[in-house]
């Protein structure tokens, strides 16, 4: 288990969400779920930091993650940061551990860039919302570990 | 008669930010729908955050409402810079909601829509709009909006106070604007933050300009911004509205038993005095021996200092048998010594009414007048005299004896009592100067008013000694002493005298 940046081994906020990347088994393939976890991200987040804020944000993290995953550059979040149905085309035949940690280093971007703005505690605070969110509609699949 | 039904009670909220409690009148009106107005950079939001901080709970939470100008992750970013901002409200007890997008669209029901909806999901305690101004701008862009501005504010006001939210708008307002605006009319409270910039000063400045159902301190009170967020120094410092102390008609001792005769049996106690001289001629160790004596009677004191460095007080105390710093230990002393330039009367009133509440001072000393109005401000340098007043007044107002000292910039021949016109300021005056006697520099001193009138007439030398001031006798057989330079009367006038 990843340390997080306070030192202890229990998982960040992030490597919660993340993980729902890397969940044979669910009946869902890995851009599907990052769809659903990016958007559980836009609506709580947003609310927050405003549409746009959270869409030019988002948008800084693809470019950064890019580097080590060159295929994210085809995805681009619309406008106010959604990518409901931006996710499948740009990566046919991409191999589900590949796909699930390119979407994990988008995301880990996320969280870094969020505790370069406004600190860890309050990044986390905020992330773990949408955990929460993503956690409620796990409950409410009633499958377990899908969201 | 009124019973304790017959009128609503309204509950005064802490603000979080200290002395703003005060200059509101207790604090802030629950459910009252007010503005933060000023110019940009003034302090509104921090203000504003400081106040909900404060308040929000999980079971009354806060929402923040964050429109167009500094984007929201920067609200976050630098406003937890401040000790008020506590992380682990955030999401829990704070709420931060952005309004951009229905701010962007110019339009105000979807505004109003999109507040009605947030707030009646969370059910706040505290609802801040940071910065309605912007809302107002975009919504006047529009050509024939859906809802006109003032009919916005109404419903907004009346909505957030049926919600029983207490409600801060934040704008960027010039004082010209207050006409015939709606927003100030239906606001319950007005709180006004400018800052003036003169030469390389800056004075930040609160006035509450309207607060509906509470008796507000009215005037300009100087506020500040440090890492703890804002703090307001109520412009009378909490003093004038104490009931005086009774009047007192003992005399005290100056700590020097020939000015107390000369003085007519001491100073009568809650007096203001001045003493009055030159650079060296004594007046801080009078000053010194006039706290001592208080020690000794069981009378605490503090001293402000405005020039010398405390640990120079002590040690010229010491030099006298005077044990400063044991005093200090004991709680019957403070020094205070404020730091010089950009000073304002507000921040000196107040440390010296915490000095003064701390250990229950009853003598306290002001050294020197002059240092004081080089510490002060430009804007306060201004007003130099209504600032002197202010603090004489406020202190002897609950009974406290003061003396003040001021510089005299001629060695010789300044026979002035004070350079600003201080004097109708104070009850008693203490002269000290320097005159030419004989090839020597000699000081002499003199009582030249005294309250209650039956002071000696007389001018005598003096020393300063290691342990202090020694008055000896009257200067007699000279004319035109106080011009520093005595002529001998002749044995003939001396004896018509």
């Amino acid at each position: 288990m990843p340390t997080n940046e306070s030192g202890d081994t229990s998982p960040s906020v992030m490597q919660r969400i993340t993980a729902l990347l890397d969940a044979p088994g669910t009946g869902k393939t890995t851009p599907q779920i990052a769809e659903a976890v990016f958007e559980a991200m836009r609506v709580r987040l947003s609310a927050v930091m405003g549409g746009s804020g959270y869409a030019t944000l988002l948008r800084r993290c693809f470019v950064l993650a890019c580097r080590d995953f060159p295929w994210l550059a085809e995805i681009k979040p619309d406008v106010n940061g959604s990518l409901l149905g931006r996710l499948d085309d740009p990566t046919p035949g991409l191999h589900r551990d590949e796909s699930a940690r390119g979407f994990a280093a988008v995301l880990t971007q996320f969280a870094t860039l969020l505790s370069t703005f406004i600190g860890q505690d309050l990044g986390d605070r905020l992330l773990g919302t949408v955990w929460l969110d993503l956690q409620d509609n796990t409950e409410q699949s009633g499958e377990g570990n899908t969201i | 008669m009124n019973s304790d039904t017959s009128k609503v009670r309204i509950r005064q909220l802490p603000t979080g930010v200290p002395g703003l409690d005060a200059v509101l009148g207790g604090g802030l009106p629950e459910y009252s729908f007010n503005v933060i107005a000023g110019a940009p950079g003034c302090g509104k939001t921090t203000m504003a955050q400081q106040i909900l901080f404060a308040n929000a709970t999980p079971e009354a939470p806060a929402i923040f409402f964050t429109v167009l100008g500094e984007p929201p992750l920067k609200v976050l970013r630098y406003q937890q810079q401040f000790d008020f901002f506590d992380s682990s409200k955030v999401e829990s007890s704070v709420r931060f909601v952005n309004l951009s997008m229905e701010v962007m669209n110019q339009d105000l029901e979807a505004v109003l829509e999109r507040i009605t909806k947030e707030v009646e999901n969370t059910t706040p305690g505290i609802v801040v709009v940071d910065s309605f101004r912007n809302i107002v701008r975009k919504a006047d862009s529009v050509e024939k909006p859906e809802i006109d501005m003032q009919n916005f504010i109404q419903r907004l006001a009346l909505f957030l106070t049926s919600w029983q939210a207490t409600t801060f708008l934040v704008g960027e307002y010039l004082l010209d604007e207050m006409r015939n605006n709606a927003l100030f009319t239906v606001a319950d409270g007005l709180l006004w933050l400018t800052q003036n910039i003169e030469r390389n000063s800056m004075e930040r400045k609160l006035q509450i300009m309207k607060l509906r159902g509470q008796a507000s301190l009215s005037g300009l009170h100087t506020f500040r911004i440090t890492s703890e967020g804002v703090r307001v120094f109520p412009r009378n410092a909490g003093l004038m509205e104490r009931r005086p102390e009774a009047f007192d008609v003992r005399r005290i001792s100056t700590g020097v038993p020939t000015l107390d005769e000369m003085l007519g049996g001491g100073i009568p106690a809650g007096d203001s005095v001045l003493i009055t001289g030159a650079a060296g001629s004594g007046k801080s160790t009078l000053c010194t021996q006039f706290i001592a004596e208080g020690a000794k009677n069981g009378e605490p004191g503090v001293i402000v200092v405005f020039e010398e460095q405390p640990p120079k007080y002590v040690s010229r105390a010491l030099e006298m048998g005077f044990d400063m710093e044991a005093t200090i230990a004991d709680k019957e002393l403070e020094v205070i010594y404020l730091r010089p330039l950009d000073l304002s009367v507000d921040e000196t009133l107040f440390a010296v009414r915490e000095a003064v509440e701390r250990i229950g001072a009853k003598r306290v000393v002001i050294d020197s007048l002059s240092g004081f109005e080089i510490g002060l401000s430009p804007h306060a340098q201004a007003d130099f005299r209504e600032s002197v007043y202010r603090l004489v007044f406020a202190l002897t107002n609950i009974g406290v004896t003061v003396v003040n000292t001021v510089e005299m910039s001629s060695i010789l021949t300044d026979v002035r009592l004070a350079t600003h016109d201080i004097s109708f300021l104070t009850d008693d005056i203490i002269l000290q100067r320097y005159v030419e006697l004989d090839g020597q520099l000699q000081r002499i001193t003199g009582v030249v008013k005294s309250r209650r009138g039956n002071h000696s007439k007389e001018l005598r030398r003096y020393d300063v000694s290691e342990k202090g001031l020694v008055i000896g006798d009257a200067l007699t057989g000279y004319s035109d002493i106080l011009t520093g330079f005595p002529r001998q009367l002749e044995a003939r006038q001396t004896a018509n005298r």
